[in-house]
């Protein structure tokens, strides 16, 4: 297991090269003239070739490779063109932004798709199962842009219960102090005992992550409901059964497990997806995450942060799925073997 | 079938609920913080090389030596941080006498040397728009409070020091400063706020600076100012709808529509310095045939322009230059639309059409333009030119005409100068370049350059003279058929009914909120 584990390693840091090669190239080849963007409105000729100059655009090609393989040996992802800012300090702090609130999307996801999925499974083709269903497609159907837009006008516009935007109020924020720097608004002020902060963060995060989690939700839903489907197939279900167990008890007491490892695998390729997918919920709600700064970084061809984002998100991808592996194992005792 | 009935009543329902729910709840702030909602954030912290959508904090942090308040009915030079200047007869010496009892946001106190430590540190960083100090020589310190400028050529001093960007007075204890703190963000101005904090792409903060020469008499002036970054402009607005901001940034005017019946939030439009224009290609066939520039500049409709396509928000050009700006004298007459003209000029031009194909290369992120571009092809083929639209993003556009194998016939621009005159137009985007830069009409005419380098040397001595010039400059520009004019913009206000204090000012694209307050 341990050799499995050994060449799984090496294959992650093998698609992280050949990926972050891949891009480097595409995105010298891109049209335009990136030190436009770096040098702002209206400059003069001479600007333009000492940014030139200063960003190393005036080399060969295979030579600029090179030292960005150095830099980023480094942990040096270069700079910005768009904000002038280190890209590893964007990177830095919009990721935990974005993982943060896919990370609590994905947990309300399984909070309410698996047991529901469950619960349409054990009352399959009865108006429950329909109307569970039902709440699968809806969630699946829904444009993400118009659900998060109606969840503003409700909560914020017409109730007044949640705010519009952001990840916390300015004020509370600036006058808390966090003891706990992980990034993670929510972990942070929880450890610091910053329960103002808190209490605001989850009120923040509370429509960004329900917009986001209705799609996952839909399909958590229907995998863990065909997965229990074909779990209550199996003989051994049959065998609880006619030892006097009711199919709920067998369900809460084995059957579920059967169910985690399709579940698993899902929410795992979810996370990727998600973690790369947040640009319209976080410019909807303004949450200063990764999504829009990939965007606006493709749209400007700020080459240095489309790297950086690649590379990050190749990485969040292969790892999160490196983990569900390990999950599996534990889960699949034939996966040990 | 009763589930399925309510689940398809109850999705019908839900999606006309943006129909339903249009308004926001208003919120009463109490605080005395003004809050601005924008769509972007700032990227350079540096004052002497800031060069975009940093004159929004930076205009409240830092002061010019003169502010140009082009908002009356006649433009004047306001006092800043320079009480009085004079100017030699020969325009090379310029002396300004400058405010005392002046101090920075660090504490050190504004003379003549930070005066001279600024021009100076601008000129050697050659970045952003420190250009604009070319055309001095030295400065002198002479006394305390006494600042000397001695330029090689003699230019309008006056406007070059109340650029929006390029020439705020900042405190020489910048020179102590890293590249990694300026990167944090950084602020050390004369003017009425000062940063307290800033978020990256979330706000900054800026806190009322107790020490400001100008005082706080007015007990309604705002304490702080934040300005949020926002990027998705229907939260912008419901931001300001709700009262959670004073005042928003860039609402597209489809979603105005909804404001209109809201007696909190008020919408105006002021005349900018900012112009939409089409810069034909000289050099490449067939628009290197004057006939066929003529026949293209005949088949734009300009009134349908701002009727329809810009729909209020930009008036129908009179010239090549904002009519506010000062200085303009409208040329005699642009060429109009006339279709049947267009047919005529097209024939005169000897080509033949069918072996002769048109490409327009335009912003797309730019609803307007990309309309211009489609009204364009339709009225030139009507007279028998085909067009080719070419899309992009402005830096691929750019980067393509500047190079003739790949420049486009037609390419569509926007321009706002950087210091307050006709020439940052004329100097930018028609003087004669070897190597193209923004003059991607290719064109070149020794009689314009000449022109233009007088008329802007005569500004500040002869300004009559200058002003006859750069109407004969337009003359020309429009007889050559180089350039179409397409709009002179407008600037959007979009702010709460109780925000008072605003006074529109094209000189600079920000806001002044040491001027403002919240009526009660």
């Amino acid at each position: 297991m341990i050799k499995y584990f050994i060449k799984r390693s090496i294959l992650m840091v093998v698609v992280l090269i050949v990926v972050i090669t891949i891009t480097f190239f595409v995105s010298r080849c891109l049209p335009g003239d990136p030190t436009a963007l770096w040098v702002g409105d209206h400059p003069t000729s001479q600007q333009l070739e000492t940014a030139r100059e200063q960003l190393g655009l005036d080399q060969p090609l295979l030579k600029q490779y090179y030292s960005f393989i150095k830099k980023l040996v480094r942990g040096d992802l270069g700079i910005s063109l768009r904000t002038h800012q280190p890209v590893i300090t964007e990177l830095g702090q919009r990721f935990s932004a974005t993982f943060e609130l896919v990370t609590v999307a994905l947990v309300l996801s399984c909070l309410f798709g698996f047991p529901l999925g469950l619960l349409a499974a054990m009352k399959t083709d009865t108006p429950y199962d329909l109307f569970i269903r039902g709440i699968g497609y809806l969630g699946l159907s829904f444009p993400v842009f118009w659900l998060g837009m109606i969840l503003q006008i409700i909560f914020f516009g017409k109730l007044d219960w949640l705010p519009l935007q952001g990840r916390y109020t300015n004020h509370i924020y600036l006058d808390s102090q966090l003891i706990f720097h992980s990034g993670f608004l929510l972990v942070d002020s929880l450890f610091s005992g910053e329960w103002a902060i808190f209490s605001d963060a989850i009120k923040h995060i509370c429509l960004p992550a329900a917009t986001m989690s209705c799609a996952v939700l839909g399909i958590v839903l229907r995998t863990s409901r065909s997965a229990m489907i074909d779990t209550m197939a199996e003989p051994h279900f049959t065998t609880y059964l006619t030892y006097g167990f009711t199919p709920g008890e067998t369900i809460l007491r084995s059957s579920y497990k059967n169910t985690l490892i399709p579940v698993s695998t899902v929410v795992g390729l979810s996370y990727g997806l998600l973690l790369g997918g947040t640009f319209l919920v976080e410019a909807i709600f303004d949450w200063p995450g990764l999504g829009q700064f990939g965007v606006l970084s493709i749209l400007t061809n700020d080459f240095p942060a489309i790297i950086g984002i690649t590379f990050l998100y190749t990485a969040s991808y292969v790892v999160i799925n490196f983990f569900i592996d390990i999950i599996y194992v534990f889960l699949d005792p034939r996966a040990r073997q | 079938m009763k589930i399925w009935q309510s689940i398809i009543c109850s999705a019908i329902a839900t999606a006309a609920l943006p129909l339903e729910l249009s308004c926001t709840s208003a919120t009463t702030r109490t605080d005395n913080t003004f809050i601005i909602a924008t769509y972007d954030d700032v990227k350079d912290w540096d004052p002497a090389t800031a060069f975009s959508l940093e004159v929004l904090p930076m205009s409240n942090i830092y002061e010019p030596l003169l502010w140009y308040d082009a908002g009356g009915e006649k433009p004047v030079f306001v006092p800043g941080l320079a009480t009085s200047y004079t100017k030699s007869e020969d325009g090379l010496t310029w002396s300004f006498t400058l405010r005392e009892n002046v101090h920075f946001h660090d504490g050190q106190k504004f003379d003549a040397n930070a005066v001279k430590f600024v021009v100076e540190r601008n000129k050697t960083l050659n970045r952003g728009a420190s250009y604009i100090w070319s055309a001095v020589d030295s400065v002198r310190v002479n006394g305390s409070h006494q600042a000397t400028f001695e330029l090689k050529e003699p230019v309008p001093l006056d406007k070059i020091v109340s650029s929006q960007y390029g020439a705020w007075m900042y405190s020489p204890g910048i020179a102590h400063v890293s590249t990694d703190s300026m990167r944090n963000g950084f602020g050390a101005g004369t003017g009425p706020y000062q940063l307290k904090k800033w978020i990256r792409n979330s706000h900054i903060t800026l806190d009322k600076f107790d020490n400001y020469w100008g005082g706080w008499g007015n007990k309604n002036n705002f304490n702080s100012v934040q300005i949020q970054v926002i990027s998705e402009s229907s939260t912008r607005l419901q931001m300001v709808e709700s009262g959670l901001a004073d005042y928003a940034v860039l609402i597209p005017i489809q979603l105005l529509d909804l404001l209109e019946q809201n007696p909190d939030v008020s919408v105006s439009y002021h005349p900018a310095w900012i112009n939409h224009f089409y810069l034909l290609n000289t050099k490449k066939s067939p628009t290197d045939n004057i006939w066929v520039r003529r026949a293209i500049a005949a088949s734009l409709d300009r009134s349908t322009l701002s009727e329809y396509v810009y729909r209020g928000i930009a008036k129908e050009p009179e010239g090549l230059l904002p009519p506010n700006i000062p200085l303009f004298d409208a040329p005699d007459s642009l060429v109009q639309f006339n279709l049947s003209k267009a047919s005529n000029y097209l024939k005169k031009s000897g080509i033949d059409p069918n072996h002769n194909r048109l490409d327009i290369s335009y912003v797309s992120t730019s609803e307007e333009y990309r309309l211009t571009a489609l009204m364009l092809l339709d009225n030139l083929r009507k007279i028998g030119l085909e067009l080719t639209l070419k899309p992009g993003l402005w830096s691929t556009n750019w980067d393509k005409a500047k190079y003739l194998d790949t420049a486009p016939n037609i390419i569509s621009m926007a321009w706002w100068p950087t210091v307050s005159s006709p020439a940052d137009w004329f100097f930018g985007l028609y003087r004669s370049q070897d190597v193209p830069l923004f003059n991607l009409s290719y064109y070149s005419n020794t009689a314009v350059d000449s022109l233009l380098e007088s008329a802007w040397y005569q500004e500040s001595r002869f300004p009559d003279v200058a002003k006859k010039a750069y109407k004969s400059i337009q003359e020309i520009l429009i007889d050559d058929c180089v350039v179409i004019p397409a709009a002179d913009l407008s600037v959007q206000s979009i702010h709460r009914s109780n925000i008072t204090g605003f006074r529109n000012n094209p000189a600079y694209s920000t806001l002044l909120v040491y001027n403002l307050e919240r009526r009660e």
